[in-house]
């Protein structure tokens, strides 16, 4: 079963799985969503380029602000791999949300998320367990949805976007996504 | 007949994502390499007097909690002007606390505090200036940084032994012309455990 919107893009993918109609957008809304957001996210943290033309918060962190950070987190990381964390975590999340933005390695962009939100979570509750207060350098400056140190707000936060994830994961890219093509041509 | 590789899988598209983005993410360290570690400021800071009763660690106030661990030096008075002892954790920039007051007692000394405003509402080394690393979010100057002299020493500090704010800072500082930072790693807990006085907050 395929819904109107699924039918603008040609045949959808797994979006018509749920057997639900509006199923078939979901995946849409739920990509275009995520994607967005993970790309400001990685942007803001890489500082390549400025985005406070879009929003006056929209300000970047340094590279080493985020390092710091992780630091903060006080899991016993070396410097090197604070190092290489810095840049890959980022550079991550920029390229899922291109990839969930084009509908492209959609489930594999959506299971690294998932995963990605699950190791904050754990981080998180980590640092909550031993009082410790790291602000979130989750955005930049940009404060979204959830205001002061890293905490229970943040917890919620990060489980809304794995959950999002996680449906993302289960429905597959839906309509207007370049999967289709690797899929035709693999067939 | 499915492949064993399916990029259009969870798998299989996860880990070309990976691997694409720990390759782009070594790439861009190696362009952008990050220092995460204080060295020796390359000014020298003034040369700190002794105490001189030379106690070997400051006397707790009487109205300190007696069961306050004693507070012990990271490194010798003289650390600044040469190498810090080898194996010292956190490198070289680093004040002790009998460095901290003395510079503060001398009045020739700037301290800036480096955590969040609220904490530092809650009370900080008398004559602090509140300085917290978002401050120089999309690399802004604070103002308050243009009022301390480029000459004299700058103690940087925040909550104690848990917290790198200070450290964050004091690189920030450094690299916008300010040499002489550098950071009292005990922070506000280790001069408050050695019952120094603390203001409520309030730039000068």
């Amino acid at each position: 079963m395929t819904g109107r919107a699924a039918d603008a893009c040609g045949p959808a993918g797994g979006g018509a799985r749920c057997g639900v109609p509006i199923c078939a957008a979901l995946p849409l809304v739920l990509r275009l969503t995520l994607g967005a957001l993970f790309i400001i996210s990685g942007l803001m943290k890489l500082n390549l380029v400025g985005l406070s033309w879009i929003h006056p918060s929209l300000v970047a962190l340094e590279p080493r602000d985020f390092a710091f950070s992780i630091r903060a987190f006080k899991l016993g990381l070396s410097d090197p791999l604070v190092q290489f964390l810095t840049f890959a975590i980022p550079w991550t999340e920029l390229l899922c949300g291109l990839a969930l933005i084009l509908g492209l390695l959609t489930r594999g962009a959506a299971a690294i998320i998932a995963l990605l939100m699950l190791a904050f979570i754990a981080g998180i509750a980590s640092l909550l367990s031993r009082g410790l207060d790291v602000n979130c350098p989750c955005f930049g400056a940009l404060k979204l949805f959830c205001t002061g140190p890293l905490g229970a707000c943040h917890i919620v936060r990060n489980l809304g976007f794995a959950a999002a994830a996680g449906v993302l994961l289960w429905l597959g890219p839906g309509p207007c996504g370049l999967d289709r093509l690797l899929e035709r041509r693999a067939t | 007949m499915h492949s064993a590789f399916k990029p259009t899988g969870a798998i299989g598209g996860a880990a070309i994502l990976a691997a694409l983005s720990c390759a782009i993410g070594v790439i861009d360290l190696s362009l952008r390499p990050l220092t995460l570690n204080l060295s020796a400021p390359s000014v020298p800071v003034e040369p700190v007097p002794q105490p001189t009763p030379s106690p070997a660690r400051p006397a707790p106030r009487p109205a300190a909690p007696t069961n306050t661990p004693p507070v012990e030096p990271t490194a010798p008075a003289d650390q600044l002007t040469r190498p810090s002892p080898a194996g010292h954790p956190r490198g070289e920039g680093f004040v002790t606390l009998e460095q901290a007051r003395s510079l503060h007692q001398s009045g020739t000394a700037s301290f800036i505090d480096a955590r969040n405003p609220d904490e530092y509402a809650s009370g900080s080394i008398p004559g602090a200036i509140n300085m917290p690393p978002d401050a120089f979010l999309g690399g802004k100057i604070p103002d308050a940084l243009f009022a301390i002299s480029r000459d004299l020493p700058i103690v940087v500090y925040c909550g104690g032994g848990d917290c790198d704010a200070s450290i964050l800072v004091a690189l920030k500082i450094r690299e916008l012309g300010w040499k002489t930072a550098v950071v009292f790693e005990q922070g506000i807990t280790g001069w408050k455990a050695a019952g120094l006085p603390v203001t409520g907050g309030g730039a000068p």
